[in-house]
């Protein structure tokens, strides 16, 4: 657990950086630090393993005050992630890995062993380990951060802006993947970025800042887009209170029909009709439309339909029913099999619903 | 000129071409030891510290700008008299050669150390190295190929200066070109000038090779494997 409690950082001209921040990141969590250039967002990251020093208030790591703690004994404790990796140039992938492991006692063998064991977690092919950081992409050399941060099995970590630096569809992955890590891994982890959509992906919970370092909510990703705490929020969730809040799992139970199928290489009955083309497990691959053989062929899927879980978001159930040719979407069991298809009106009723309208 | 090498006994003896170039190497690595001692912990410490950079820089450019056989005849006086031994040239000499390898080591240096790369330092600093450990396994190891290229300009510099011990009578390269001066024997002083450059150019050689052991693959920009670059 990391508790902030009535933090300050004045810096010597007198401005604050941060101005009387008090929250709590929960053990296991992702809390999320969010806000506008300029809002306190890396002091206050920074000042968690001392990087920076507050100048009031007491920020506390497991029990401790951090500025009662050895502050390398601090640090070791925390993996640290920064925005463009901060990898050694004059290390390999696997050096860059090990070293921290090394410095404190961690046999050659183990560390290495270990290393590689991180970068397969991380998603980076064993080929990777003997490069060195120039050789990667941006989205490689975070993971390789990653992986770092991970080396020693801190329990705590920080991340600053860890996925601004790469294109976003490389973001959007490394989000993915970095939650099945956190899934794996639990670690205490607070995470600065200046993307709303960064944090209501990634976050547990989301601490959102204004300029001059106060705080202007605190709150899971669904209470921010439910209940904004006043313009400011509201303004800097912005779109994402629209569509984007259709992103999380939604109670409402939907009225979901059956759906008529035909293998591929099957007759079909030749009625001019729209129907789910499923493969020999019963998958289906998208919608097709009887020709004059009345044959069921690959080539006539229409492939540009999205095919989604029934227990997903209204936002993916959405976006099914939205790339249907015919305004039905196509749902899935967990098992990938063909679950019923669902009308357009019966997906604006379930979003009335829960909006609790 | 081709006389002068292909006469035997120019390569055997105390004069001969042998014991000159050991004399010249002896000189320039005395003096280069000392240089890289003396501006190797200097540059590291302004590196570090940022402190004291522009001084230090405004020294380096004076201390280039000084003409090398002025300050050569100057220390020799006012060193001599101070010394009785065969040292009181010796001296004077190595002083000049180190006052000119001090500058190029001295910058590369602190701008090595100054250039290497922050979000590396920061990231270590972040993750528990102390000051100590950052020095030396990461800011350092980062600042080699400049501080290596220092090195270099310094060893180059000296080299082809220390011909200006055999003015004050000392051994060495230089000898062949002031003595062929002295007795108008212009092909040995061509043949000192080309045995001075040659050995210049093998140095030179020699040092690109230590650097390429000495300074990391990650920071030649070089695929030792030819590994393709990766995209995703």
């Amino acid at each position: 657990m990391i508790v902030f409690d009535n933090v300050s950082k004045q810096y010597p001209d007198g401005t604050m950086g941060v101005d009387g921040l008090s929250f709590t990141a929960d053990e296991g969590q992702i809390t999320v630090l969010v806000g506008p250039s300029g809002c306190g967002k890396t002091t206050s990251l920074r000042m968690i393993n001392r990087l920076l020093e507050p100048t009031g208030g007491s920020i506390l790591v497991g029990d401790a005050d951090v500025m009662s703690q050895n502050v390398v004994a601090l640090r070791r404790q925390i993996g640290y992630v920064i925005q463009n990796s901060g990898l050694f140039p004059h290390r390999t992938v696997l050096g860059n890995v090990a070293s921290l492991p090394i410095m404190l006692g961690m046999s050659r063998k183990d560390a290495r062993a270990r290393a590689h064991e991180l970068l397969e977690t991380v998603g980076l092919d064993a080929s990777y380990a003997k490069r060195y950081p120039w050789q990667l992409s941006g989205g490689q050399q975070q993971r390789v951060g990653v992986a770092r941060a991970l080396a020693t099995d801190p329990p705590y970590m920080l991340m600053d802006e860890p996925f601004s630096a790469v294109d976003p569809i490389t973001r959007a992955q490394l989000q993915q993947e970095f939650l099945r890590i956190q899934s794996e891994v639990g670690k205490t982890i607070v995470m600065v970025t200046h993307d709303i959509d960064e944090a209501l992906t990634l976050g547990d919970r989301i601490v959102m800042l204004r300029t001059g370092g106060h705080l202007a909510q605190n709150a899971t990703p669904r209470e921010l887009l439910r209940n904004p705490a006043d313009e400011f929020v509201a303004n800097f969730v912005g779109r994402a209170r629209g569509y984007g809040a259709l992103g999380f799992t939604s109670d409402v139970q939907l009225d979901i029909q059956p759906a008529r199928s035909v293998r591929i290489g099957e007759q079909t009955a030749n009625d001019d009709e729209w129907l789910v083309a499923v493969d020999d497990e019963s998958r289906p691959l998208g919608w097709l439309r009887t020709d004059d053989e009345g044959i069921a062929q690959h080539a006539d899927v229409e492939h540009a339909t999205i095919i989604t879980r029934a227990d997903g978001t209204l936002r993916d159930i959405m976006d099914a029913a939205l790339s249907s040719p015919n305004g039905r979407g196509i749902l899935v069991h967990e098992d990938g099999t063909l679950r019923g298809v669902i009308t357009l009106e019966e997906v604006t009723r379930a979003i009335r619903v829960s909006k609790g309208l | 000129m081709l006389d002068f090498f292909f006469d035997p006994e120019n390569w055997s003896g105390g004069n001969g071409i042998p014991m000159r170039t050991l004399a010249h190497l002896a000189y320039t690595f005395i003096a280069l030891g000392i240089a890289a001692a003396i501006a190797v912990p200097l540059g590291i410490l302004i590196g570090v510290t940022g402190r004291g950079e522009a001084l230090i820089a405004g020294l380096a450019n004076a201390l280039r700008a000084l003409p090398t056989l002025g300050l050569l005849i100057l220390i020799v006086m006012l060193v001599a008299p101070l010394i009785s031994s065969s040292l009181a040239f010796t001296i004077p000499a190595i002083i000049v050669l180190v006052l000119l390898a001090v500058p190029p080591i001295l910058t590369g240096t602190y701008s090595g150390i100054q250039n290497a790369d922050r979000n590396a330092v920061q990231a270590a600093r972040g993750m528990g190295y102390t000051t100590g450990q950052i020095l030396w396994r990461v800011q350092v190891p980062m600042a080699l190929p400049l501080i290596m290229s220092g090195l270099r300009g310094a060893l180059l510099q000296v080299v082809s200066t220390a011909t200006v011990a055999a003015f004050v009578s000392l051994g060495g390269l230089g000898r062949y070109i002031i003595d062929g001066r002295a007795t108008q024997d212009y092909p040995q002083m061509l043949a000192g000038a080309l045995l001075v450059a040659v050995l210049a150019l093998a140095l030179e050689l020699l040092f690109m090779l230590l650097e390429r052991f000495v300074v990391s693959p990650g920071l030649q920009r070089k695929t030792t494997s030819g590994a393709a670059l990766a995209t995703a």
